[in-house]
């Protein structure tokens, strides 16, 4: 039996459902049902589309579906980190002290670093996650090798400074989420930082269906005889602007009234104004799996992608998965389970989605591979023992 | 079409079909080329007869090249073809024209080809030329011909007709032979876009392979490199080891060396000290020998002198003394450790003022008046034990050989500042104890000093086994009953000296077993009074 317990620093915990967070949560709440203490520290922040470094709830102790969480203030100076954002956008280069004002001066809280002290002792293991954020390096920075790092890496502009490299070198343990990003991290810091990296353990994410099977739908908008489903936030870094655009094409020569559901936030204007497409926003957890359930298929193009939670969530209901053919982390999940297809520019996206249409039996078949993969690889009593062998 | 691949489902072959089916639909449509009309065969090569209505049937610029042939025997000049078409198709001239400009040319007549027919409609064109009898002759012409003319139209129509048929017939064989070759060429490509695909999947199927295999080769060199980091660092951390080691053993023999050094002079010191007992077990033996071959040998006994049978009781008394001096060297402790516990005792003389006049009975080995002596007091000892008494002279020390009790009787009183005993009154009878402190209390001066030391019976261990390790021990003697006897025989004791209690061995603790165990076993081995001649 595991005997210590365990500290998760995570920028933002709560109603927020990004994927890091989502991580912290399901980690946590299932730790604590196997009788290992897991406890959540985070700012007072409510997510990264709020004005992140204003305080939303008071600083102390809550109770967050059930998990213990210490929420502290935010750091509250933004000029250097919107300064840096600036040039980003406009595609300036950076300089190192651009890099340092990125970590320092986003959302942080220097209170939470010093609090965590108290809990750097051999009754606690600190985790903290996910590498993009200055709350991540300001923690494993302080207390050099004593809390242990989930990146959630991509092949992203910041994945590659040098301050990453040094996350790296102080981190306790290092976890990653899939092949494909520690095949990454290995091709860009393994000789700087050494066999850790290689020698760290891929743990994957825990995915299950949610314990309440009563759910009853209630009165909610009708859905579409034939749909396919994209679940999670529209933005361009999603490529969401370029599946609107694929599936009008396959709308238009489609054999039926086959329409796109939308279901969480985001920019609504990335979805084009056609009766093909219908965005549901937010809905309960129930609601979205229910939604995905009676789908023909989930559809993911990102090709920024260190697991993909919706393409698991898709497998949890069985139903296939169309994702990006340029996105290693996605396509390889699909190409070892054979669970969906992966499509590379338009006209292949629409033949897979026709085929996935009129091939109902491959398409069940397809949804099945990808749940057994899913009971073998990246149920919670198989991710959370890897986790733990290595504590 | 895809097919539905069941349960033996294949993503990557799957991924090859849909590939395969959108890059046939992708082939380009080519425009279809435009068809080319058949060259007309000429058919008026050789003769030299012709009618104009052979010539006629044709027309445009068939009609022009049949016309060149027939009466020029050539092929038509490009210069002559566009001047006879853009004639033609200006409306002033028409056939027969063109035929009459050609016969009548120079090289029509040089070639001599006759053609009948034209005679008359040349006439009748030069009439049509005059004026206004031109026009009358036209028009007569015209309505003669119009007969004609509605034949030749009908005949015209047919040609049309016909030549039409003929160029959709050609149309639709080109077109047939146009789509067996796209066909073809559809078919050439599809094979070849699976042949790209499949290349295309084996060319991404190496590259995984390929970026797996440099992947396990980073690793391997990551490895390979801190190994060999890790194996200079372990070489070091050994070689520092061993270094440590070999410092740690060098000074293990260091301190064995010393060690036996150390016990090869301890072992020295008891080898000698053995020798010095055997040889005063000698001296004594030789003494013995010496004085009873005296007696011997004078045979006579005056009343002075002792009797062999004194003299051998008297040698008698002594026989045990080598053995006591072994014994004393043994359980007493070392000299200098004696020494220095004896300093307890230095305060109460100096504080007294006492510089001399100081009598140790049972001086033993001398430790109590080598210390006076180094504290510039002088003092003198007597004990009984000639090996002793012999060591104690060797030392340069003040020491009479005799029995305590008979000394002091031989002593005025009042002969001595202070008087110590140490560790003699257990080894004496009741009765001689006694007698023994009468003596020390009459030779003593007023305000003189006794000290006593002897072994403390209240501690357990000292009282039940230390105190018999030696076999000369009468009794012990308690604090009480001892400052008691020394008040009874009219001293007045100031001082009771509990001595080296074994503090550090003491048990921890308030409780009142343990303060009573400590008490008994870890308290006083040894006490000492201190008493005053009023």
């Amino acid at each position: 039996m595991f005997s210590k317990k365990i500290g998760i620093v995570t920028p933002w915990f709560g109603r927020f459902a990004g994927g890091a967070e989502l991580l912290a949560r399901g980690m946590s709440r299932e730790l604590n049902k196997r009788g290992v203490h897991a406890i959540v520290f985070t700012t007072c922040s409510r997510s990264p589309y709020d004005s992140w470094w204003q305080d939303h709830y008071e600083p102390g102790v809550y109770e967050v579906e059930g998990i213990e969480t210490r929420r502290f203030a935010t750091g509250k100076v933004r000029e250097p980190y919107d300064s840096v954002i600036s040039k980003l956008s406009r595609g300036k280069s950076l300089t190192t002290q651009d890099e340092e004002n990125f970590f320092v001066n986003g959302i942080n809280s220097n209170q939470l670093v010093q609090a965590l002290g108290d809990y750097v002792n051999d009754e606690y293991e600190l985790i903290a996650l996910p590498y993009f954020h200055g709350l991540t390096h300001s923690v494993i920075n302080h207390y050099p090798n004593r809390i242990s790092l989930v990146p959630c890496f991509h092949d992203e502009p910041q994945f590659y400074w040098s301050a990453t490299e040094r996350l790296l070198t102080n981190s306790k343990h290092i976890f990653f989420n899939s092949p494909e990003e520690k095949q990454l991290t290995i091709k860009q810091y393994g000789r700087r930082v050494g066999r850790r990296v290689v020698e760290s353990v891929v743990t994957g994410v825990g995915v299950e269906l949610p314990a309440s099977n009563g759910y009853q739908a209630g009165k909610t908008e009708p859905l579409p005889d034939s749909y396919f489903v994209y679940a999670g936030r529209k933005e361009r870094g999603k490529n969401v602007h370029l599946l609107g655009d694929w599936f009008l094409k396959y709308a238009a020569q489609a054999p039926r009234e086959t329409r796109l559901v939308f279901i969480g936030g985001g920019d609504e204007s990335l979805v084009p104004a056609s009766d093909r497409f219908l965005d549901l926003g937010f809905v309960s957890e129930e609601r979205k799996l229910d939604v995905i359930r009676n789908s023909k298929g989930v559809i993911n193009l990102s090709k920024n992608e260190s697991f993909s939670i919706v393409v698991m969530e898709g497998w949890l209901c069985g139903v296939p998965s169309v994702v990006s053919a340029n996105c290693p982390v996605t396509r390889n999940h699909v190409s070892r389970c054979n669970g969906g297809l992966f499509v590379s520019n338009k006209d292949e996206f629409c033949e897979a989605l026709k085929y996935l249409e009129e091939h109902d039996a491959a398409r069940e078949r397809m949804g099945a591979n990808g749940r057994q993969y899913l009971a073998r690889e990246f149920s919670f009593d198989v991710v959370l023992a890897r986790y733990l062998n290595e504590l | 079409m895809l097919n539905d691949s069941g349960s033996d489902l294949d993503v990557q072959r799957l991924m090859h079909e849909i590939r395969a089916n959108v890059a046939s639909r992708q082939q380009p449509v080519e425009t279809l080329p435009s068809l080319t009309p058949s060259a007309s065969q000429g058919t008026f090569n050789g003769n030299n007869h012709y009618h104009v209505n052979d010539l006629l049937r044709f027309h445009g610029d068939e009609f022009v090249r049949n016309a060149y042939r027939a009466l020029l025997r050539r092929e038509p000049d490009e210069a002559g073809m566009a001047q006879h078409l853009e004639q033609l198709a200006s409306g002033r001239f028409n056939k027969i024209d063109v035929l009459a400009s050609l016969h009548s040319s120079p090289e029509g007549r040089s070639s001599q080809v006759k053609l009948d027919g034209l005679a008359l409609p040349i006439a009748v064109r030069r009439l049509g030329r005059l004026p206004v009898v031109g026009y009358v002759v036209r028009l007569a012409v015209a309505v003669t011909r119009l007969p004609v003319s509605i034949q030749h139209q009908n005949r015209f129509e047919f040609y049309t007709w016909s030549q039409h048929r003929s160029l959709i017939a050609h149309q639709d064989q080109h077109y047939q032979e146009l789509r067996d070759s796209l066909q073809q060429i559809s078919a050439q490509m599809l094979e070849l876009t699976q042949r790209t695909a499949e290349q295309q999947q084996a060319n991404e199927l190496f590259a995984r392979q390929y970026e797996e295999a440099l992947m396990k080769y980073r690793e391997l060199e990551i490895r390979s490199v801190e190994n060999r980091n890790l194996s200079a660092h372990e070489i070091q951390r050994l070689s520092e080891q061993l270094s440590a080691q070999l410092r740690d053993h060098q000074q293990l023999l260091q301190e064995q060396k010393a060690e036996t050094q150390q016990f090869a002079g301890q072992l020295r010191e008891e080898l000698l000290s053995r020798q010095q007992q055997t040889t005063r077990e000698l001296l004594m033996q030789e003494r013995r020998l010496t004085v009873l071959l005296e007696q011997l040998k004078h045979g006579a006994v005056t009343p002075f002198t002792p009797s062999f049978n004194e003299v051998a009781n008297d040698e008698e008394d002594h026989l045990l003394d080598a053995l006591y001096a072994s014994l004393e060297d043994q359980f007493r402790g070392p000299r200098d450790e004696v020494r220095r516990r004896l300093q307890v005792y230095l305060p109460f003389l100096k504080e007294a003022g006492i510089k001399n006049g100081v009598l140790d009975i049972g001086c033993g080995r001398g430790e109590w008046l080598q210390l006076l002596r180094s504290e510039g007091i002088e003092g003198q000892g007597v004990d009984r034990n000639r090996v002793l008494v012999e060591e104690c002279r060797g030392a340069g020390l003040n020491v009479v050989e005799q029995d305590a009790l008979a000394y002091l009787r031989n002593l005025p009183d009042e002969s001595f500042n202070a008087i110590t005993t140490f560790h003699l009154v257990e080894h004496l009878p009741f009765e001689t104890l006694i007698r023994l402190l009468d003596e020390i209390v009459r030779t003593l001066k007023p305000g003189g000093i006794l000290i006593v030391e002897t072994p403390n019976p209240e501690n357990f261990m000292v009282g039940s086994c230390n105190f018999y390790a030696d076999p000369t021990h009468r009794n012990p003697i308690p604090s009480e009953t001892l400052k008691f006897l020394i008040e009874s025989r009219g001293l007045i004791s100031e001082t009771v000296l509990k001595l080296r209690p074994w503090d550090e061995a003491k048990i921890a603790g308030d409780d009142e077993l343990i303060k009573r165990f400590n008490e008994y076993f870890y308290s006083a081995p040894d006490y000492g009074i201190v008493a005053r001649k009023p």
